[in-house]
């Protein structure tokens, strides 16, 4: 070996015993003042990329396709592992069922009684609307009266915190499921300052049943006979 | 798919005039001073760091160790130590590797020399502040990214320089058509910046709300191993392993599509680390369907490099560089599969928050990245200073220590990390008796460690001999001209 | 693939699908997250932290805390959180919204302290923990941080200072007295807590408890439970 063809230390030779090795390239490829010789730079050969893999890449695609499907949540920021769906955290949640009540009473007063009332139960002193904010007949101790009031119809004259109404106070509402009105009534009596119980809807159904054969209206001194609960 | 090419087949299609290939030994030289600069500061941080992770590990073990001063406090010395080995270490040393690669890939020159120089030099400074930042208690808090506002955008600056010479030694390649390393080096050139930029803006200088930050951070350090680190390794593994057994890479279409896969899943598998955080349902899932698509890039790897091993017969397997190339290469193997293993929800169930993350990390920068590196220095250190290197046995020691030293490493942390792991996360063991029950796994890490710095030292001692007698002749000019100067004044001859 | 353009522009489609997918997509779902007001107590989570809270987050951050603690619970099923006590829900996004930086810890060397807060309140241990952590948990590797508290020379008769922690040591001259640093990170750790019940993380109801879940369980404290549109 001549100084000028001097091995590279580690081992590599240039490629002479190689069936593929390219002695001129090797050598051009070291130019005239290299003191190490190497082989050609790597080239890549052409064989083909097998069939099997690309089905494990399609495999694999379709697996995580469905892992996502199962396990994202449906994307939704409120999802969190191990919840796989909205409605599943939803049913997590503990449930209070008078706050779910009341909720919904919003809504049924809303839509019906506050046309009259007024959003802030405040009433309509030259309408002949009494208020329900404050008023003694909703904050009484059960809901006995309320509950027939609303089922049957009112008819004055009625004293409300120091004011009377006259004439046709309130039409009867009893188109209104039991669970509306139960719903309506609570959540008057927990609004504007009302701090009073909440009504079951159980309350209305029989308060319904025993008043079904109810001719007319209520007036205020047969529903003051009525014990405010039992 | 190129044709096999030789060095006097005629410029192919281009924009550019493709000119005559340069000759091997122009092209070393022109890469000379950049890249020594980058390999030696490369070294030097690889032995800092390594002195740091030791210092942090004997903590683990003897909690009181140097605990005088907030400046070595364990929260502050084991992110040192991991900025120094990646940032210091890692990136330097595959700046180096990847500007050679592309110019030997393209046979042409880098373009200059002076601005990689100070983008080299600015590069150390920047990561010498942030080292000293986070000691000094800047540290920003995030994984990995830890340096301080004022080192980052010196890094960024630095890295801006050097990409660029690339990316016009690139362009003004003289070889046209592409080699598959050539596209990992382009990738992660290009991704790095991205990355880096990204993650310091959404972290540190405009920070994310809320628990964007840790998605961030999460992407962030996936991404800095998987697309910036790792494709500049297998950019390696890919030249070496053909070139140093002179066969032709088994497949072309087989790299194309590892690449690719590799390309679009990696940087989809950052969240695996985040199973079971406050994440919504989505994010996690997402990263673990990923996860399981990486079988994919890890066996075309795998194959391709087994099938052109074997082609090349027992020729010259023995060369060092290719031994510490295969090293690498099934460190790199072994790394995806741990890493694909430990994404699974059920197996992360145990191996979160143990020390099996930290193995599988030490298992990519020292198994892997470190290796690969080490067999890169090996080759091409003597042909930029055209210089031998003084001690074989130095070296043989080198890599035995190294690799011995890694398996220990990562073997005692894997088995410390699962037992931990198990206890921690499928029992209500007490906490303080399962910690201190890993105690002889710490040990055995802090011994590794040892080990390995005693390798480092050891090749550390190989460099400058080499450079020594690379600055001979500098050295006797010198010498001659204060000689001849005092002879000259005494009116003697020289 | 010769063609650098098309590797430039493949290169860039796979990074900016992670980066839209994972950063840009999850920023405006949770990334613009505000407090949301609790039902039960009319009260914003999560509070903004008193001034010292968030000075010793700052200690908490400088001095490498994360390295070894982290500050998650995972969910019920998914390791032994709950076991361990460590919180009384998986904590979700909403928990981090005020932290700077979001330190969430990889490696759990030491117990988790989402809720440290709610575990430990007594101030005066955490100060001795810090100061010797064998001192209260007997066998603990956690380093000591003397570095963080003041010996000062007690002169001929001077009382000990208020703050001045009780170590064996009473007779001696000497008295140990934390720094502003130790009070602000005692001050962090006493503020981390994330056990209230949220929508998206409610309180996992255990067997004894369903039988008899009314009002009581807290109630589900966003206002906002109808699915709301993706």
């Amino acid at each position: 070996m001549s100084s000028e063809d001097k091995q590279d230390q580690f081992g590599e030779n240039s490629g002479r015993s190689h069936p593929t090795g390219n002695i001129a390239a090797a050598a051009m490829s070291t130019g005239a003042i290299g003191l190490f010789t190497e082989n050609s730079e790597p080239t890549a050969g052409s064989a083909e990329l097998p069939v099997l893999l690309i089905g494990l890449l399609v495999t694999l695609l379709y697996w995580s396709d469905v892992y996502l499907l199962q396990n994202s949540g449906e994307f939704n920021p409120k999802v969190y592992y191990p919840y796989r769906s909205y409605e599943q955290v939803v049913m997590m949640n503990p449930i209070d069922p008078v706050a779910a009540r009341e909720r919904e009473g919003r809504k049924v007063f809303d839509l019906v009684c506050a046309a009259c009332h007024m959003p802030s139960g405040t009433g309509n002193r030259g309408n002949n609307v009494p208020p329900l904010a404050g008023s003694e007949w909703v904050l009484a101790e059960g809901p006995n009266r309320i509950i027939r009031i609303v089922l049957n119809g009112l008819q004055g004259p009625l004293e409300v915190k120091g004011d009377q109404y006259g004439g046709n106070v309130l039409t009867p509402f009893n188109i209104l499921t039991d669970d509306q009105i139960a719903a309506a009534l609570t959540f008057v009596r927990h609004s504007w300052g009302n701090n009073a119980g909440p009504v079951s809807p159980e309350k209305v159904k029989v308060i319904r049943e025993a008043t079904k054969d109810k001719d007319g209206s209520w007036s205020p001194d047969e529903l003051k006979k009525i014990p405010e609960k039992d | 798919m190129s044709a096999p090419s030789s060095p006097t087949v005629a410029p192919g299609a281009g924009a550019s005039p493709a000119g005559r290939p340069v000759p091997v030994a122009e092209i070393d030289a022109s890469l000379r001073w950049p890249v020594l600069l980058l390999f030696v500061s490369a070294v030097l941080w690889l032995v800092l760091g390594t002195i740091l992770a030791l210092i942090a590990s004997i903590k683990l073990h003897g909690p009181g160790f140097l605990n005088g001063s907030a400046w070595l406090t364990y929260g502050r010395i084991n992110p040192a130590a991991m900025n120094a080995l990646l940032y210091g270490f890692a990136s330097q040393a595959g700046l180096g590797v990847a500007l050679w690669l592309l110019c030997r890939l393209g046979r042409v020159g880098v373009c200059c020399q002076a601005p990689l120089i100070i983008a080299g030099v600015f590069w150390n400074l920047g990561v010498a502040a942030g080292i000293l930042g986070i000691l000094a208690g800047d540290s920003t808090g995030f994984q990995w990214l830890e340096m301080p506002r004022y080192a980052s955008p010196i890094l960024f600056a630095a890295y801006s320089l050097i990409g660029l010479c690339a990316i016009v030694t690139f362009h003004a390649r003289r070889e046209r058509p592409l080699y598959v390393s050539q596209w990992y080096l382009l990738a992660a050139l290009f991704w790095f910046p991205w990355i880096y930029s990204a993650a310091n803006y959404l972290l540190v200088f405009r920070p994310a709300r809320g628990v964007m930050q840790a998605v961030v951070n999460a992407w962030f350090t996936n991404n800095l191993l998987g697309l910036w680190l790792a494709p500049i390794g297998l950019g390696a593994i890919f030249y070496f392993i053909p070139k140093l057994t002179d066969r032709p890479l088994h497949s072309r279409p087989l790299a194309a599509f590892g690449f690719w896969t590799l390309a679009f899943f990696t940087n989809w598998t950052g969240l695996t680390q985040l199973s079971g955080g406050p994440l919504p349902a989505w994010l996690p899932a997402a990263s673990q369907a990923a996860n399981g698509l990486m079988i994919v890039p890890i066996l075309c790897a795998g194959m391709n490099w087994l099938l052109t091993l074997q082609s090349g017969g027992a020729q010259n397997q023995e060369h060092l560089t290719l031994r510490l190339v295969r090293l690498g290469a099934t460190c790199y193997l072994a790394w995806g599969l741990m890493s694909i293993f430990t994404g699974l929800r059920a197996v992360s169930e145990v191996t979160h928050f143990s020390y099996v993350t930290v193995a599988q990390n030490y298992l990519a920068l020292l198994g892997f990245l470190a290796l690969t590196f080490f067999g890169c220095f090996y080759y091409i250190v003597p042909r930029l200073t055209q210089v031998a290197w003084p001690s074989e046995k130095l070296a043989r020691w080198h890599v035995t220590c190294s690799t011995v030293a890694i398996a220990v490493i990562v073997i005692a942390l894997t088995i410390a990390g699962l037992w931990q792991g198990a206890k921690l996360n499928k029992s209500t063991a007490d906490f303080i008796a399962l910690t201190r029950a890993t105690l002889p796994w710490g040990g055995l890490f802090t011994l590794g460690l040892l080990l390995f710095l005693a390798a480092q030292l050891l090749f550390l001692r190989n460099l400058f001999l080499l450079l020594r007698v690379y600055g001979e002749p500098c050295r006797q000019t010198a010498i001659g001209f204060f000689t001849g100067a005092e002879a000259l004044e005494a009116g003697r001859q020289p | 693939m010769n063609s650098g353009a098309l590797l430039c522009l493949g290169i860039f489609a796979t990074l900016a699908s992670s980066f839209w997918g994972l950063l840009l997509l999850p920023q405006l779902q949770i990334g613009r997250q505000d407090p949301v007001k609790l039902e039960a107590t009319d009260a914003l989570y999560p509070a903004n932290r008193p001034g010292q809270a968030r000075q010793g987050a700052e200690v908490y951050r400088a001095l490498g805390c994360v390295e070894c603690h982290s500050q998650q619970v995972r969910p019920k099923g998914l390791g032994s959180d709950f076991e361990r006590g460590w919180g009384e829900r998986r904590t979700v996004a909403q928990d981090y919204l005020y932290d700077q930086p979001v330190l969430l810890g990889s490696l759990r060397l030491g117990p988790d302290l989402a809720n440290i807060g709610a575990r430990q309140t007594n101030a005066t241990w955490h100060l001795l923990h810090l100061y010797q952590p064998k001192s209260t948990s007997p066998g603990s590797m956690m380093p000591p941080y003397p570095f963080l508290f003041e010996k000062r020379k007690l002169r001929r008769g001077e009382a000990r200072s208020p703050d001045a922690l009780a170590l064996n040591d009473a007779s001696s001259a000497e008295e140990i007295v934390p720094r502003p640093e130790a009070e602000a990170l005692s001050a962090y750790l006493l503020s981390l807590h994330s056990d209230v019940p949220l929508f998206e993380a409610p309180v996992p109801v255990t067997r004894t408890n369903a039988a008899g879940a009314t009002a009581t369980n807290a109630p589900a404290t966003t206002t906002n439970s109808p699915p709301p549109p993706k």
